[in-house]
């Protein structure tokens, strides 16, 4: 579903990225850790299509999404379900409201946006404030909602960043519970985080860690082969890659740019 | 997103907006009122100044022992003269049917003309002036030569009343150019207003849907319509009540001058008033799209 290539990205005269190779398939998941500043957030963006690298492939569903054409990259982020640092979020609207539009962007009915919108608040253990305006909330309960549109839907692939930040314990038990809820289904889960204790429920035995330093991998296991794949029974299967790929290549300017 | 999604977002970004869409329909109905003042004014002034020019006469009263071959010279001076449309013999017993017209028309009661016998009235030569710029001064320099000829008694040039006249239509100008000066100003402070307002209170709307996967125009749509339809109905109420204003307020208005045929206020046509409709339809829909910011993730 993911896979670097030997990504590079540099800034202002500073590696913030280099060689970074590793792959993910649906039904597995990457934890990439290291300290303040190892390239963390920088590594989820890329791997978003947020930001373009210097160098190296980032391929999606078997596309590589750094020869896209800028407008063909919303195509791209319909796949997948990214929660950036600070997650944008529509103050004046409820928390459900932002939620189905994530399932509104992909073509859903409002029907169905309502009711699976409903599921993933639920999921993440905000269902009480559906109808409340998200200035309303605090911090953590901005943060669940945010996940809950992460994960609503059940996208290919979910980029998490530091997704127990304002969380309490019970909060950080319930988002990891949601986060392997929609990795049993088929999605593929790339987080960073700096919290052992969610990592471990997180992973919980299956899984690969990364580890990161001064933007080059130091540590973990980078390959594709799957560890301890799960057998539970998919509630919501997730389109398998071929169909990924058809997305961005429905549209008639997805050309590819040497 | 679906059409079903676009009327919901449209719909609740009404809810939210509606201060901006507020201002945004009042700029359009300010501007389209202006344009619309302005063609039916330049309409208005086009009708009426013919006809204020065309009732314009130098009165000559003829003295009673002037020959009717010396009334006759003089009339045919005249018409020699440079700028005069036509020269007219009114004999006193006209001038009287003309008096009584006048008072009758006027409502009042024909009981102090009736003792009148003919020939009380003198008889007098109207002289009617082409139209041109410097009407005043021309029918007072004609004045004061008629003044000096033989035969003439007394001679009118409406002077004090066509100086009133025309120190009002001055007047009305003068307030005209500050009134539109003033509305244009304030329509276009309302527009710029409600686009900047709009603008930064759906950058956060437009970095969200971004995030989602949303295409800019896909972004920009609920606001495109939201901005074409409150321009519309601006358009609308502005052109209705400017044309509506101008049809009581400018015909009470030209009523007391009663010796001028009545003015029909002029109006403006379909074609104009669609061809408003469109442009507004238009400038709204593009005003809408600048309102919202194409969108783009927030870079690491």
């Amino acid at each position: 579903m993911l896979a670097l290539e030997g990504v590079c990205l540099r800034r202002d005269g500073r590696v913030l990225l280099d060689h970074v190779t590793f792959a993910l398939q649906g039904g597995e998941t990457v934890i990439v850790y290291g300290p303040r500043g190892a390239g963390k957030t920088t590594l989820l963006a890329v791997a978003a299509g947020a930001l373009r690298p210097t160098a190296g492939s980032v391929s999606v569903g078997g596309r590589n999404i750094v020869a896209l054409q800028p407008s063909s990259l919303p195509f791209v982020r319909r796949n997948i379900g990214y929660l950036p640092p600070e997650p944008p979020l529509i103050r004046q609207e409820t928390a459900l409201e932002n939620v189905m539009l994530a399932l509104a962007v992909r073509g859903e009915s409002v029907g169905a946006a309502d009711r699976e919108a409903r599921q993933a608040l639920a999921l993440t253990g905000v269902a009480a404030s559906a109808d409340t305006v998200i200035g309303k909330l605090s911090a953590g309960e901005r943060r669940l909602v945010a996940l809950a549109r992460a994960l609503v839907g059940t996208p290919p692939l979910i980029i998490l960043d530091d997704p127990t930040v304002s969380l309490d314990p019970g909060d950080r038990e319930r988002a990891a519970a949601a986060i392997r809820f929609a990795r049993d289904a088929g999605a593929a889960v790339l987080c960073a985080s700096t919290d052992s204790a969610f990592m471990e429920a997180l992973s919980r035995g299956q899984g690969r860690r990364i580890q990161l330093q001064d933007g080059r991998i130091v540590g973990g296991a980078p390959s594709i082969a799957l560890v301890g794949a799960s057998t539970t029974t998919r509630r919501f299967p997730a389109p398998p890659a071929g169909d990924v790929a058809a997305t961005i290549d429905g549209r008639p300017d997805a050309k590819s740019r040497r | 997103m679906t059409a079903t999604w676009v009327l919901r977002r449209t719909r609740r970004e009404a809810r939210r907006h509606g201060s901006s869409l507020c201002a945004l329909l009042a700029a359009f109905a300010a501007l389209a009122a202006l344009a619309a003042a302005a063609v039916l004014g330049t309409r208005a002034a086009a009708e009426l100044a013919p006809l204020i020019e065309q009732d314009l006469h130098v009165i000559a009263y003829l003295r009673d022992d002037a020959s009717p071959a010396k009334v006759e010279a003089i009339a045919d001076i005249l018409r020699r003269l440079p700028g005069i449309r036509a020269v007219k013999k009114v004999e006193s017993d006209e001038a009287l049917r003309r008096l009584r017209g006048e008072v009758e028309s006027l409502g009042n009661a024909n009981v102090l003309l009736d003792g009148l016998e003919d020939g009380f009235l003198p008889r007098s030569l109207e002289v009617a002036l082409l139209p041109s710029e410097n009407l005043p001064a021309r029918a007072s320099e004609l004045a004061a030569r008629l003044r000096k000829l033989g035969g003439i008694a007394e001679v009118d040039a409406m002077e004090s009343g066509l100086a009133r006249l025309m120190s009002w239509v001055n007047l009305a100008r003068w307030l005209g150019q500050l009134i539109f000066v003033l509305a244009a100003i304030a329509g276009l402070a309302a527009l710029v207003w409600s686009l900047g307002k709009g603008r930064g209170q759906r950058r956060e709307l437009a970095e969200t849907l971004s995030l989602l996967g949303a295409t800019p125009a896909g972004i920009r749509l609920p606001a495109a319509i939201l901005g074409a339809a409150a321009a519309a109905g601006g358009c609308a109420v502005g052109l209705a009540a400017t044309s509506a204003l101008f049809r009581s307020v400018v015909g009470a208005a030209l009523r007391p001058f009663s010796n001028l045929p009545t003015v029909h206020a002029p109006t403006l046509h379909v074609g104009e008033l669609l061809i408003g409709l469109l442009v507004a339809l238009g400038a709204g829909w593009l005003s809408g799209r600048y309102t919202t910011p194409p969108g783009g993730p927030r870079s690491a």
